[in-house]
């Protein structure tokens, strides 16, 4: 869609917030990863036609502005009603389990999150390539007035992508909830991470997302284990290295 | 507004800026202070965006270099003179902005945004984790002092202390007049740059690049150009920063700072130079009452932003442009 | 870029657009801004006794964070001095106490500076106190030096405050970095530890904690992990496999917040079980204990200058009044919080209220000694550090308090070398 939105974090803060108070009232880990995209999806929608619809012709500039203050507003309001602290989000006791493997043990949990994210890669791919949905969404970013003159309702169109990228956003938050700490601030760690994953796949190109992701998390986890100091400079020299060999990213399309 | 009024109202400025040391307390002196720092790294980095049209998310990696450069060179000679430190860190910065440039100005757009954030990363991660001894780690510098005072300083300084201030007022007195003329002369080199020939082309290359290549500029060296400048200027901000504040660290280079200069510099409209510095002015300021007034300010500041691109897009210099516009349609 | 700004600009210039556009921008600020003044301000807490004073306010500068990371640190901290304050009807020595909070903010250290200043210059506090983040207090260490105000540092465990950076106006009442781990080395190895891998956040306080644990350590550390502070990731997996490819008998862990929950979560699954865990306190303090539940490395022995199992009558009284007061557990920051009133309280009615003389004020700051409830409470004048008792703690899951740390033995009278 060629958004450049600072508030993608939030999305995931919110998602695991939801997680926590979904957890809180019904005691089921499967209710809170239910809702939490739902939950997003609605207020990514809502967002969208109130506020971020405006400026699609404005340029990345003010896109980032607004943007960037929403995440201000969300991460203070979340401050503000659930305090400070860091929340408490268990592992729901059926993924909780140790697999064993020759050598060592594989945490079940972990495996929980390689499966969704497998699940969520292929159901975009599918929707990417083989459904009208993403032929209208690449057409919509490529020549916008011609989709309009075809008859689609690409305003539309456009809120159901933000409101669906909303959404899983929050699955990503509720899913992260158990494994990681769940607190205000965490929309900040995972919003860079994820702007380096995309441009390193490439805009407008859902295959080079999940590649980025693939590489530049291998990048982090090898550059932690072997050289602990530099994996900064490792993910980012990563990132800098396939921008200056690769302007447009590993999969981009020429917008 | 006609065309006068302008430059007559930013004269009326720097005159009132300069008056504040007369009758404000020493505190609004070193908000002051802060301000005009901040002020003189958006003023450079609305060379890159607003004339060059090149946004750039690591312009803090500059302003960083700059400060850690100048606590580095004062720890090891603390009794050197103003005019060679600050040589010295906009040459760290320059350097610095050369090969960066140089492979980040391949790209453009949302492209150039985020390699310059790579960098900008790269240099972050760098600096917080290099040995404690060399750049001070998480750390950072302490115990940076000031530059000597040269003689015509010494003089003025005798009339405060007649005047009864304390010597410490008197000396944020004298750096906020050493910050001022700093950013006064910024602003002019800056201005001279871009209504010059080379900024002429600057512009020309921003609006239709394959344009100015048929006419043989070499568009690549001149966007290079500004990039280094750009980056020369705000390691003289950063500089600055270190001798006002006594430490350095590595801080200055995340790129949360990158993110705030160029929100400062939206918010006062780019393409202004003027707009940038006040953008600046408000953002510090603004946040700097924000954060003592209330403990919910990181969503008053938000909904301040957001307030901004709703109902002022052009920002403040956007303003100025309006009230033109305002006058001449009926 | 500055093109499409113009373009959208003239586009939205129809007619009066921009005059409407501007009145409702002052009109939602200024909604905005009520709103908020009614979210809570930062004003003073303490609302004064019935009885008259014999002097002017006296006014406190608490610099801690209310956004960012520490957040949380710095909500328990404020919520300690004022427990103790309001148990002193917000008086001492015969004038009223007020509390001026600021935001120290989260990682742009020019900002606690500059609050600093402003407390000093503007507000015309008598004394500074807070500062969560070590940086933070290396930067506000020359200024409030220079200008002789009397600062309490109440968390800031930066080692060089108490040595190389140490000034006559400053006093710490937290710990040094050095203390908690420090006996602990000894503790170790007593135990039959043999192989020891260090697991520590790569930064200041970490680096100081593995430091302060190898002067008494007198085994093999076969492994020094230091994943990066902050983890932005939040993956310890690989850290993880690198402490159990090292083998190590027990592994002492220096870890706080976010990364200590996300790093203890990802452990119970992933760390070899034949592995002992030990470490400084604040991996396992109550703020952590929280957030992981059941992930809490029951059995796990830490040094801390606190538990909340510490048992004397101070402590049980002050747990007892902080959950009451807060529906908040307790935990070592707190503690930091409510001694440092308690160390303004015992100067002030020292001194009698007469603050004029800075030496004076400063003599009878470091002769302040007190029951606290992490025991005697004292200033070292080498260091000017508080000197504290680390206890050896065992975290346990408690039938009536929960997953909590058991005191099993103590090391009192640590006192930071001051050089």
């Amino acid at each position: 869609m060629d958004v450049l939105n600072l508030a993608h974090g939030s999305f995931y803060m919110l998602g695991a917030y939801t997680g926590v108070v979904v957890l809180g009232l019904t005691h089921s880990f499967w209710l809170a990863l239910a809702a939490a995209p739902l939950l997003l999806a609605l207020l990514g929608g809502a967002l969208e036609v109130v506020f971020f619809r405006r400026l699609y012709r404005s340029g990345h500039l003010l896109q980032v502005l607004l943007t960037f203050g929403f995440s201000l507003v969300f991460v203070d309001l979340v401050r503000w009603r659930f305090g400070p602290q860091n929340q408490a989000f268990a592992v729901p006791r059926e993924l909780a389990g140790t697999i064993p493997l020759p050598g060592f043990g594989f945490a079940g949990y972990r495996l929980f999150v390689i499966v969704v994210a497998a699940l969520v890669a292929t159901a975009l791919l599918l929707a990417w390539r083989r459904l009208r949905v993403g032929a209208i969404l690449r057409a919509g970013v490529a020549d916008t007035e011609m989709v309009g003159l075809l008859g689609i309702d690409l305003a539309r169109v456009f809120t159901l992508t933000f409101a669906f990228g909303a959404g899983l956003a929050g699955l990503a938050g509720v899913v992260a909830g158990p494994y990681l700490a769940t607190y205000p601030g965490m929309d900040e760690n995972v919003l860079i991470l994820a702007l380096v994953v995309v441009v390193v796949g490439g805009l407008g190109s859902i295959e080079g997302a999940l590649v980025g992701a693939l590489l530049i998390g291998l990048a982090n986890s090898f550059g932690a284990f072997f050289r602990q100091d530099l994996a900064v400079v490792l993910v980012f020299g990563l990132m800098a290295l396939v921008l200056v060999l690769r302007p447009r990213g590993l999969f981009g399309v020429r917008a | 507004m006609s065309r006068a009024v302008r430059p007559a109202l930013v004269g009326a400025g720097v005159l009132a800026l300069a008056s504040l040391t007369f009758w404000a307390p020493t505190f609004w002196v070193s908000i002051g202070i802060q301000a005009l720092i901040f002020a003189i790294f958006a003023m450079s980095l609305d060379l890159l965006l607003g004339y060059g049209g090149m946004p750039s998310f690591g312009h803090a990696a500059f302003y960083g270099a700059g400060a850690l450069g100048c606590a580095w060179i004062w720890l090891r000679h603390p009794g050197i003179g103003f005019l060679p430190l600050a040589a010295a860190c906009i040459g760290i910065a320059a350097l610095l902005a050369v090969p960066i440039g140089a492979l980040s100005l391949r790209v453009r757009g949302v492209y150039f945004l985020m390699l310059t954030l790579a960098f900008g990363q790269m240099l972050w991660g760098y600096a917080y984790q290099a040995p404690r001894e060399v750049l001070g780690g998480s750390d950072g510098l302490i115990g940076v002092g000031r530059p000597p005072l040269d003689l015509v300083q010494n003089l003025d300084q005798g009339l405060w202390l007649l005047a009864g201030l304390s010597p410490r007022g008197v000396a944020v007195r004298d750096f906020y007049n050493l910050t001022l003329v700093v950013a006064v002369v910024v602003l002019v080199i800056l201005l001279l740059l871009v209504r010059s020939p080379f900024g002429r082309t600057l512009e020309g290359i921003r609006e239709n690049e394959h344009r100015m290549r048929a006419f043989g500029v070499p568009t690549f060296r001149y966007r290079l150009a500004a990039f280094v400048v750009a980056g020369a200027l705000a390691g003289l901000a950063g500089a600055l920063a270190t001798l006002f504040n006594g430490f350095a660290n590595s801080g200055s280079l995340y790129w949360t700072n990158s993110g705030l200069v160029l929100i400062a510099a939206v918010v006062g409209g780019t393409r202004s130079l003027i707009g940038p510095a006040l953008g600046a002015f408000l953002v510090l300021i603004v946040q700097d009452a924000l954060s003592s007034f209330s403990q919910r300010w990181p969503l008053l500041l938000g909904a301040i932003f957001i307030g901004f691109v709703l109902f002022l897009p052009g920002g403040l210099a956007g303003l100025g442009r309006l009230s033109r516009t305002l006058t001449v349609r009926p | 870029m500055s093109e499409e700004l113009e373009r959208y600009l003239a586009f939205r210039l129809r007619g009066e657009v921009d005059r409407r556009g501007f009145l409702r921008l002052g009109a939602t600020t200024a909604g905005v801004l009520a709103l908020a003044a009614c979210g809570g301000g930062t004003g003073s807490a303490g609302t004064g006794g019935a009885a008259t004073t014999t002097g002017p306010d006296f006014k406190i500068g608490a610099i801690l964070p209310s956004s960012g990371t520490y957040a949380d640190l710095g909500d328990s901290i404020r919520k300690g001095m004022s427990l103790y304050f309001d148990r002193v009807g917000n008086r001492a020595g015969g004038r009223k106490l007020v509390v001026l909070n600021e935001d120290e903010g989260a990682g742009d250290t020019a900002i606690p500076l500059a609050k600093a200043r402003k407390l000093v210059e503007q507000d015309n506090v008598d004394l500074v106190t807070g500062i969560v983040a070590s940086p933070n207090a290396a930067a506000i260490r020359n200024y409030v030096d220079q200008n002789r105000v009397p600062t309490l540092i109440s968390n800031a465990g930066v080692n060089a405050i108490s040595r190389a950076l140490k000034s006559p106006y400053i006093f710490r009442t937290s710990f040094s970095n050095w203390q908690p781990s420090q006996p602990m080395g000894k503790y170790l190895a007593d135990n039959g530890i043999r192989k020891l891998a260090l697991v520590y956040s790569n930064y200041g306080a970490g680096l100081e904690t593995a430091s302060a644990i190898k002067e008494t350590f007198t085994g093999q550390v076969v492994a020094e992990v230091k994943p990066p502070f902050p983890n932005t990731s939040g993956d310890f997996a690989p850290f993880l496999t690198q402490i159990n490819n090292a083998r190590p008998d027990g592994i002492y862990v220096f870890m706080s917040g976010q990364d200590a929950i996300a790093f203890l979560k990802q452990a119970k699954s992933q760390l070899d079980k034949s592995i002992k865990v030990f470490g400084s306190g604040f991996f396992v303090e109550q703020d952590v204990l929280g957030a992981i539940g059941d992930a809490a490395p029951v059995g796990a022995v830490t040094g801390l200058h606190w538990a909340l199992t510490v048992d004397n009558k101070e402590n049980q009284q002050f747990t007892a009044d902080f959950k009451k007061a807060f529906s908040k557990t307790a935990d070592v920051f707190a503690v930091q919080g409510f001694d440092t009133a308690r160390v303004i309280v015992e100067t002030l009615n020292a001194v009698k209220g007469k603050t004029e003389d800075k030496a004076a004020f400063m003599k009878a700051v470091a002769a302040v000694t007190f029951k606290s409830p992490r025991g005697d409470f004292k200033f070292d004048s080498g260091s000017n550090n508080v000197v504290n008792t680390i206890y050896v703690r065992q975290l346990v899951n408690d039938a009536k308090l929960g997953f909590t740390n058991k005191v099993i033995s103590s090391v009192p009278g640590v006192t930071d070398p001051g050089k």
